[in-house]
């Protein structure tokens, strides 16, 4: 008997710019919401993970743990990406002489 | 769907180890003994047998697979009801009115091949753990 | 922009299957001498891809049906007078591909990671 490693989903594309400059349907701001929204889920089901892998819960596994964490991190980082880029439009903007 | 972490695999694996160094300990006593005419209780010394039975492990209870987690311990160490091995040996101090010397119902060579396969089984129990070690450690590592 | 952290999921899923593996492999190894005792290991069926209702043109994510994983009887017809069906160096030669295919596993998580904080940016 033999188990095959599973295929690997590819990284979804980034979205095309619609109409609005918007992508997949959300401007920068909304995608910044979103973002953050996502970062701190991920966050606190990080800090949920690590709590309960401390307590000795038989259930919370070491990869588990790990990943959870490794994925919080990656949101924030994402999020803070796009605060920035949303900063540096407004900056840009405000900047523009009429 | 509550799983189980490597914690509970060591479990498993500790389990074993502790029926095996059991069984290696009564073959060692029965080895020992196996001239012993005079045990305490009197009589000579009983052969002793190992009875293993798989158990439930702690670390698997209410997961999804906890009936197919399988530990191991001692259900009983028993007196070997076999009876002791007559030597004509009129000269002997324990002899019996017919001459014969009762020796224990031990056999050196079956003991010694019980020893061998739960010293087998004991390194196989070391290296299953280490490997359960090895694989938490991979986990340790991802993202690094 | 979207961030899909889900990929990650699958291999998730597998390394917890391969370490729930080791777990009941490990209890064959156990009950290497316990009589009447029959092998056991743990099979997976793999959900396959499906594909996601898309929310705009030309964005498609794909994404793996949970995984199916099922105990079963691996002690075929060999077994000793004492009814225990267990073949040691069977359980072994399990035991370590398995521990290859976890440690496959978690790299390609580690990987998959790697490319996924390249993609969320260094903050800048």
């Amino acid at each position: 008997m033999s188990t095959s490693i599973a295929p690997l989903a590819p990284i979804a594309p980034i979205g095309t710019i619609e109409q609005g400059g918007k992508v997949d349907g959300k401007d920068l701001a909304e995608s910044f919401s979103k973002a953050l929204a996502d970062a701190r889920g991920l966050e606190d089901r990080a800090s949920e993970a690590a709590q309960s892998f401390a307590s000795g819960d038989p259930s919370m596994g070491i990869h588990e743990v790990v990943i959870a964490a490794e994925k919080a991190n990656i949101a924030v980082r994402y999020a803070t990406t796009l605060k920035n880029k949303a900063v540096e439009a407004y900056r840009e903007l405000m900047n523009t002489q009429v | 769907m509550a799983t189980m972490d490597f914690f509970t695999a060591m479990e498993v694996s500790a389990s074993g180890l502790a029926a095996e160094r059991t069984r290696m300990n009564v073959a060692a006593s029965n080895l020992a003994n196996a001239q012993t005419t005079q045990a305490a209780g009197g009589g000579p010394y009983k052969r002793k047998d190992v009875v293993l039975q798989s158990v439930d492990v702690p670390g698997a209870a209410g997961t999804q697979f906890a009936q197919a987690v399988r530990g191991v311990a001692v259900s009983q160490i028993s007196q070997d009801a076999a009876p002791p091995r007559l030597e004509y040996d009129p000269g002997h101090p324990q002899a019996n009115a017919q001459g014969y010397v009762a020796y224990p119902n031990v056999n050196p060579v079956e003991e010694m091949v019980d020893m061998i396969t739960a010293s087998r089984a004991y390194e196989a129990g070391i290296t299953t753990m280490s490997t359960a070690v090895n694989m938490a450690e991979r986990a340790l590592g991802i993202g690094k | 922009m979207a961030l899909d952290l889900s990929t990650i999921d699958s291999l998730e899923a597998a390394l917890t299957y391969h370490r729930e593996r080791h777990t009941v492999l490990a209890g064959n190894v156990a009950n290497l001498d316990t009589p009447g005792f029959r092998p056991l290991d743990l099979a997976r069926s793999e959900g396959g891809a499906s594909e996601l209702a898309t929310t705009a043109p030309g964005h498609i994510a794909s994404v793996s049906t949970p995984q199916i994983v099922t105990s079963f009887d691996d002690g075929g017809g060999l077994q000793g007078a004492d009814g225990n069906a267990v073949s040691l160096e069977r359980e072994l030669a399990k035991i370590d591909a398995n521990r290859a295919r976890y440690a496959t596993s978690a790299e390609l998580v580690s990987r998959r990671l790697a490319m996924l904080r390249y993609a969320a940016g260094d903050g800048t």
